[in-house]
């Protein structure tokens, strides 16, 4: 969602109005293009046709099974991203030096464009589940590692400070000191990370793969299948804000001793 | 004792404080004033073990300070509350740290809470309170594990006039009852009159020792009304005769971009 500043007085139920009419009206301009021939269905498919398209998925199961694979990808590359980069990033905030080797190697990975390494993941790791996660990994782990290797640093002197006075062991200050602080850090950054990790999967599917929601949008461009592709995109968005909604809620457990927003 | 830190792409040493030396009684409340960026907070970090001593000594009670010392207790300018904690658990966490089991820890934080006059906002988090009820948190996080020595970096700065006398009160009040020796760093001297039994007043950077004075005010007292004793004015008037030198020098310094 955008931030907004609040100083407009239009009421919620107004704004989810001219949502609603703005799409409907969109929708309809749609319908009715194809349908005069304006524009041809062949590469903009339909709105009626998307909607039967996934209907038809629904009913017989078939998207499922797919969605099923992506989101297996998705959620098993992002643990294993998260816990990586938190690890490593908590590793370079401690040992000052490491960091400093290290930092060119980081800044040259994370520089480079993981998308084009996705047909070398393939090749090394198979068309299966292993070459997808591998590449949800390596798109997570520098999210996560950068924000928690930041909030740690980040971590206000007079905290470590006053901790220090109170008489805290290095123990006492990972638990109640940088691991807070950093959390707040790698919950900011959780968003962008759990949209990395879906494109992860979905490019590495749609490269390389025999199942999962990349390949049946692969599969059905190979077919000139303009309703597949757009029907699978819809679908993939569902499931983005699914997420996205999650996450939200899921942040606010977590924030719960920050101001609220203004 | 002179504390000297390397300059940032200069070939230089900054100079925070030099060659300076008093010593403190046990139970005595002493300020020290200066301008601003003459090292009082460095002189703070320095005897709390914060910070290694480029020359010189520092001792408590005859044992040098090497690191942190577990006796101390230290307030800091911004109130350096746990934002992702409670209150109690604010309050409670020197304790913790200190490894004072839950069922002896529980009375004394509720105690102290209710010295601060807290109670009944045990689970509240830092953000959700006013800027003078966090500073007694903090104040009660400080003292809940009684620490023989109390040092203070302008705890009070930030607060508007009002709250500030009424936490400097509830200061004295609680020095009062526990005799804890408590060096207190402002640039306020009023704040340093009312309070203190001694002030240690500073030179511009580098700072150094300019006079010390015993302030010899009767106990005990209120800071609202101890600004109309007799001999408040006089005092004042005479220590601000030293300060107001250093405060210009401090100020033509900072203007010239040489004081830190």
């Amino acid at each position: 969602m955008l931030a907004t500043s609040g100083v407009d007085k239009v009421s919620r139920a107004e704004v989810y109005l001219w949502r609603v009419v703005l799409l409907g009206a969109f929708l309809i301009l749609w319908e009715a293009a194809t349908r005069r021939g304006w524009v041809d269905p062949f590469f903009v498919s339909q709105p009626t046709v998307l909607a039967m398209q996934i209907a038809d998925w629904i009913r017989t199961g078939f998207i499922f099974r797919h969605l099923v694979v992506t989101m297996q990808e998705t959620i098993i590359g992002f643990l294993l991203g998260t816990l990586l980069g938190v690890a490593v990033g908590f590793l370079f905030a401690h040992w000052e030096t490491l960091a400093r080797i290290f930092d060119p190697l980081m800044v040259a990975l994370n520089a480079m464009p993981r998308v084009v390494l996705a047909p070398l993941f393939i090749l090394w790791f198979g068309l299966g589940l292993l070459s997808k996660v591998v590449m949800v990994v390596s798109l997570v782990f520098f999210v996560v590692f950068f924000s928690t290797y930041t909030g740690i640093r980040e971590v206000d002197r007079d905290l470590v400070n006053n901790a220090r006075i109170l008489g805290a062991s290095p123990r006492h200050m990972i638990r109640h000191v940088l691991l807070p602080s950093a959390l707040t850090w790698i919950f900011a950054s959780l968003r962008t990370s759990v949209g990395f990790a879906l494109i992860g999967a979905v490019v590495g599917e749609y490269l390389g793969s025999h199942e999962g929601m990349g390949y049946v949008i692969s599969y059905a461009e190979s077919m000139f299948n303009a309703t597949g592709v757009l029907a699978g995109l819809l679908v993939l968005m569902a499931a983005v804000i699914a997420i996205d909604i999650g996450l939200q809620r899921l942040d606010a457990r977590f924030s719960y001793w920050k101001p609220v927003p203004k | 004792m002179t504390q000297r830190f390397p300059l940032p792409r200069e070939d230089r040493e900054f100079t925070a404080v030099q060659d300076v030396s008093f010593d403190i009684g046990g139970g005595e409340f002493v300020s020290i004033v200066g301008p601003s960026g003459c090292g009082k907070s460095t002189l703070l970090g320095l005897i709390a073990g914060l910070v290694p001593i480029s020359a010189g000594h520092i001792s408590l009670d005859g044992q040098p300070v090497d690191g942190v010392n577990a006796r101390l207790g230290f307030v800091f300018q911004r109130d350096a509350l746990f934002p992702w904690k409670t209150v109690a658990q604010n309050v409670g966490l020197p304790l913790l740290f200190r490894g004072v089991d839950a069922a002896s820890a529980r009375p004394r934080v509720a105690d102290w809470i209710a010295r601060i006059g807290l109670t009944g906002f045990e689970r509240y988090h830092p953000h959700q309170l006013s800027g003078g009820m966090r500073k007694r948190v903090a104040l009660a996080m400080t003292m809940v594990y009684e620490p023989q020595i109390v040092l203070m970096d302008e705890p009070f700065g930030a607060l508007d006039v009002q709250t500030r006398n009424l936490m400097e009160n509830d200061l004295l009040e609680i020095w009062a009852q526990s005799r804890r020796t408590v060096v207190f760093v402002t640039h306020d001297l009023e704040e340093a009159i009312a309070l203190s039994d001694r002030i240690v007043v500073m030179t511009a950077s580098p700072g150094r020792v300019k006079a010390v004075y015993t302030i010899s005010l009767p106990r005990p007292r209120s800071v609202t009304e101890i600004r109309f004793h007799p001999d408040f004015g006089r005092l004042y008037e005479t220590i601000w005769k030293d300060l107001k030198d250093e405060v210009r020098v401090g100020y033509e310094r900072s203007r010239q971009g040489l004081a830190g």
